[in-house]
């Protein structure tokens, strides 16, 4: 019992960081490589609060926010001027640049070492030490999420979306300024992506640079393309999907660290599969 | 400034290894427009066959170096044509094809790591270290040396190859426009599965002579990926002169870079490089 | 919906399921005369593996002993395994699953410092004993009232090395190459401070990421300051590269390390290129018996630092488990009062009021042909 609430709050994690990066890649069609960023920053703004100052666990997710908003809005600016897979590229870069500045900035982040100790939520005298109040939490902050995306994308702001991702150019001749409405999604999706982080930074209690790397963005974006882009409720399937079937490895009986490199080689294998056969991912609407 | 040399000849070596990634690279994108992203395991392949024919199973060092960069073009060729070839017939976009590379990187990648673990190895005859030379003030390693002979033998063959020979005619077609190519009767599936068999292998070369260098690790083939395409764009991509070319530029900035700067930002500051290029000259300092 | 979808959520929702069936059936609850578990976190593969593999036997043997002997409170005494990978990351992770899942009372780990640095607060907020038998970083005296090591904290080591270093063998300039860690910074800090103390220079300072296995950069720079000395602080997979690099850039200075050099690979692997290194390490009396007894369990003489301590602490886990049982506050207040005799790793084994060690004894080795031998 206790693991099957361990599994369903890295799936309530995920799950907001999928339905973050949709919104991105499915719905405006950007292919953004760099959502692990968004998700360290937010876990470091946590981590950082919580263990160097007496700050809440809600305060530091509001921070995290801020300064996922802020990076992002700047690199945003930046992205705008690439497209298609030079515009992956580019995440790329800014993936690897985020990941050096949490390993370098040592004063702050005590880079490789990591930021051990972060404690958990305080909330009217809930106990969150208790994995299940905790998954509640995270469970409940995954509904907001989705609640707002959904919104989003149904709202004139979405169609807006969707029709720079089938034919930007077409929408600029009726007067929309694509720019605006690519940097907001991406600043959005990147405030989602920092809450996530605040969440796996107080579970896991520990954070460090290598859980934020290049294959990270690199698996939350096989979420997405695996449970469908453009579809909310895809994401969320996606997230669950990937989130148990390492455990159903686990119980074939691989030793720990087989298991861990087992998992990735089903990543891979799925992300081609679903390329070569599904590009819709599993209810998708929109193919790459 | 007796640090000079040093700094020189390390940044002509890196420049040496960046050149073997980004020729083989450079010379897929070419004939595929596509960034293929699984060209970074390969160099891994490369290494760890050499591990296994050469440590495992003490075949002569040059015999199991040869059989190793064979393996790595099958690899290449195999998946271009399970792959690639099937997703190019349905006119699948280019990220589309990015993705499927992903996916096939992160498998072969993992793979490697379950059949070899993910220690740190070196292919290195024997123990103890190896004959090394003083030019101008700095020092070289017999290694290093062939390194630098072999980024120049590679070049010099893929010109040779690509002007004088039928097989590189037909692939220059193929990269300046795929359609007319095959009306005018070139079997474009079949020469691209070429290019991929080559450049998969050279990307081989390089990691097997990385293998000698420092040593080999699963997680290898990112960080020289990543080289490849930094030194590809900013040399000019699909321009092999512009591989080259911007592979040594990234050498040196790196090493010199870092030499003030502390070593941990050289990933960085080659991304910071990358998007500056990708800003204010995408095509890269040599235009086709 | 239409029917594929419908039939690919069916299918998802079945394979939720059988985990749920499988996971369900996990470990029952625990009865009293079920075996006491305690968890081990180790650096079973990656940077130190060797040094984990060997603590390891030792602690299979050590458990087998207690067994044998009528066990704990006549409850078998079983190890749950963990793999630390010498990785904050991944030692993090498996505490959760050690502490959450399992529910040990104790842990007998890390081994790296990163290791136990890393779930030390989430035992301390869980209220779970960690008993570290290789954690040296000076930081971990503080980091809890349920975290204890036997042994000793690297306050003591970086100042012995600084003393040697400058009074033995005289050298007064040096430079310092260290793995980014808690382990290397920890030791790097103290030794700085004694060795500035003495009125020694430091003339360059490079560190370089635990990962690294290229450090030709920050050599380049050592080489370039002129030392006369490398005081090199790096795991064993780092070093290797490294010891071999330098001398291929004609770096010719001595090299002296820390306690993660007492591994035979290091010096097997480096052939020439190691002779002569020295290193600091803490002495451990062990006997005759305990090199026979890890002889017969893995075939050769090799015993790596840490694994005489990890055998320590397992006989004196039971001997703490027996007298007070398995909750975990009780084990704590017991830990502060123990005192373990006619162990391996040290004639004495208390703790101190932060749960450190109390002494320590260090000894340099030098190597010589391939092995590393005791200085004279």
């Amino acid at each position: 019992m206790e693991y099957l609430i361990h599994l369903a709050i890295l799936f309530s994690i995920y799950a907001m960081l999928g339905v973050g990066l949709n919104l991105v890649v499915g719905y405006t069609g950007l292919l953004s490589v760099t959502h692990a960023a968004f998700y360290g920053i937010g876990a470091y703004a946590t981590a950082i609060l919580l263990t160097k100052t007496g700050a809440g666990f809600f305060a530091s997710i509001i921070l995290g926010m801020i300064v996922a908003i802020a990076v992002s809005f700047l690199i945003g600016i930046v992205l705008s001027k690439f497209k298609g897979d030079y515009y992956a590229l580019g995440t790329f870069g800014f993936n690897t640049i985020v990941f050096a500045i949490f390993l370098n900035w040592q004063s702050l982040t005590r880079g490789p070492l990591g930021i051990p100790g972060i404690s958990k939520p305080e909330l009217f005298g809930i106990n969150f030490a208790d994995n299940l109040n905790f998954l509640i939490l995270a469970l409940v902050s995954l509904g907001l999420i989705y609640f707002i995306s959904r919104f989003i994308v149904n709202s004139s702001f979405g169609r807006v979306l969707k029709t720079i991702r089938e034919d930007e150019e077409a929408i600029q001749v009726f007067g929309y300024n694509t720019l605006y409405f690519k940097l907001a999604i991406f600043v959005i999706s990147a405030a989602i992506a920092a809450v996530a982080g605040s969440f796996f930074a107080s579970y896991i209690t520990f954070v460090d640079p290598s859980s934020f790397r290049l294959m990270e963005s690199v698996f939350i974006l096989a979420i997405i393309i695996l449970g469908g882009l453009a579809n909310l409720r895809g994401s969320i399937l996606g997230a669950l999907f990937l989130i148990l079937l390492p455990e159903t490895l686990r119980f074939v009986g691989f030793p720990a660290d087989i298991a861990a490199q087992m998992r990735q080689v089903v990543y891979g294998v799925i992300l081609i599969l679903l390329m070569l056969y599904r590009p819709q991912g599993l209810i998708g609407e929109y193919k790459l | 400034m007796d640090i000079l040399p040093q700094l020189i000849i390390n940044s002509i070596i890196a420049g040496a290894i960046y050149t073997l990634i980004a020729l083989g690279f450079n010379l897929i994108y070419g004939a595929t427009k596509f960034f293929n992203l699984a060209h970074g395991v390969m160099a891994a392949v490369g290494g760890y066959s050499v591990f296994y024919f050469a440590k495992t199973l003490g075949l002569d060092i040059y015999l199991a170096a040869v059989i190793g960069v064979l393996i790595t073009g099958l690899v290449g060729y195999g998946l271009d044509r399970l792959v690639y070839s099937p997703l190019r017939k349905r006119k699948a976009s280019n990220m589309v094809l990015l993705v499927a590379s992903l996916g096939a990187f992160t498998a072969i990648q993992a793979i490697i790591a379950i059949l070899f673990t993910s220690q740190f190895k070196t292919l290195s005859q024997g123990v103890g270290t190896q004959r090394i030379f003083e030019v101008f003030g700095g020092v070289i390693t017999q290694t290093q040396i062939i390194i630098i002979l072999a980024a120049i033998l590679v070049m010099v063959g893929l010109v040779l190859l690509l002007y004088k020979t039928q097989l590189g005619k037909a692939v220059r077609a193929i990269s300046d426009d795929e359609e007319v190519a095959r009306i005018v009767g070139i079997n474009t599936n079949k020469v691209i599965s070429y290019t991929f068999f080559i450049g998969s292998a050279i990307a081989g070369l390089a990691g097997i002579l990385v293998g000698f260098d420092t040593g080999i690790e699963p997680t290898m083939g990112l960080s020289l990926l990543l080289k490849g395409v930094i030194a590809s764009i900013v040399g000019g991509i699909g321009n092999i002169y512009g591989g080259v070319f911007g592979a040594f530029l990234l050498g040196f900035v790196e090493n010199f870079g870092i030499w003030k700067i502390s070593g941990e930002w050289k990933d960085a500051i080659a991304f910071a490089l990358l998007i500056i290029f990708l800003i204010f000259r995408p095509k890269g300092i040599m235009n086709k | 919906m239409n029917q594929s979808t419908k039939w690919i959520i069916g299918v998802v929702v079945v394979a939720i399921i059988g985990v749920v069936y499988f996971v369900s059936k996990g470990p029952s609850q625990p009865v009293s005369t079920e075996p006491i578990k305690i968890g081990f976190i180790g650096p079973l593969t990656g940077d130190a593996a060797n040094i984990g593999q060997n603590v390891r036997a030792a602690v299979e043997i050590a458990v087998n002993e207690v067994n044998q002997a009528g066990g704990v409170d006549s409850r078998t005494l079983e190890v749950i395994y963990e793999d630390g990978q010498c990785t904050g990351n991944v030692a993090s992770n498996a505490a959760n699953k050690l502490i959450n899942i399992d529910k040990v009372s104790l842990i007998l780990g890390g081994a790296c410092s990163g290791e136990t640095s890393s779930f030390a607060g989430a035992a301390e907020q869980s209220k779970t004993a960690v008993l570290s038998y290789c954690s040296s970083a000076p930081a971990i005296s503080q980091a809890g009232d349920y975290i204890f090591r036997n042994y000793p904290s690297d306050l003591y080591q970086g100042s012995f090395g600084a003393e040697y270093v400058y009074n033995k063998l005289s050298k007064k300039k040096i430079a310092i190459l260290y793995a980014k860690s808690d382990w290397g910074n920890g030791i790097k800090n103290v030794f700085v401070k004694r060795f500035n103390e003495l009125g020694g220079t430091i003339l360059a300072e490079e560190g370089y990421e635990q990962t690294s296995r290229d450090l030709r950069t920050q050599l380049t720079k050592i080489k370039s300051a002129n030392p006369e000395l490398v005081y090199f602080l790096g795991y064993t997979e780092a070093s290797i590269p490294g010891i071999k690099q330098a001398k291929e850039l004609g770096l010719n200075a001595p090299l002296f390390g820390g306690d993660a050099w007492d591994d035979s690979k290091i010096w097997t692997d480096v052939g020439s290129a190691g002779e002569g290194a020295m290193y600091s390490v803490v002495y451990a009396p062990l006997n005759s018996d305990f090199k026979s007894k890890m002889r017969t369990k893995i075939g050769n003489d090799e015993i790596t630092i840490c694994t005489p301590q990890a055998y320590d602490a397992v006989k004196l886990i039971a001997k703490v488990i027996e007298k007070v049982g398995i909750n975990a506050e009780a084990i704590k207040n017991e830990l502060y009062k123990t005192s373990y005799t006619g162990g391996v790793s040290a004639s004495e084994i208390k703790f101190d009021s932060n749960g450190d060690l109390v002494g320590a004894n260090y000894i340099v080795k030098v190597v010589r042909n391939g092995e590393a031998v005791e200085a004279k």
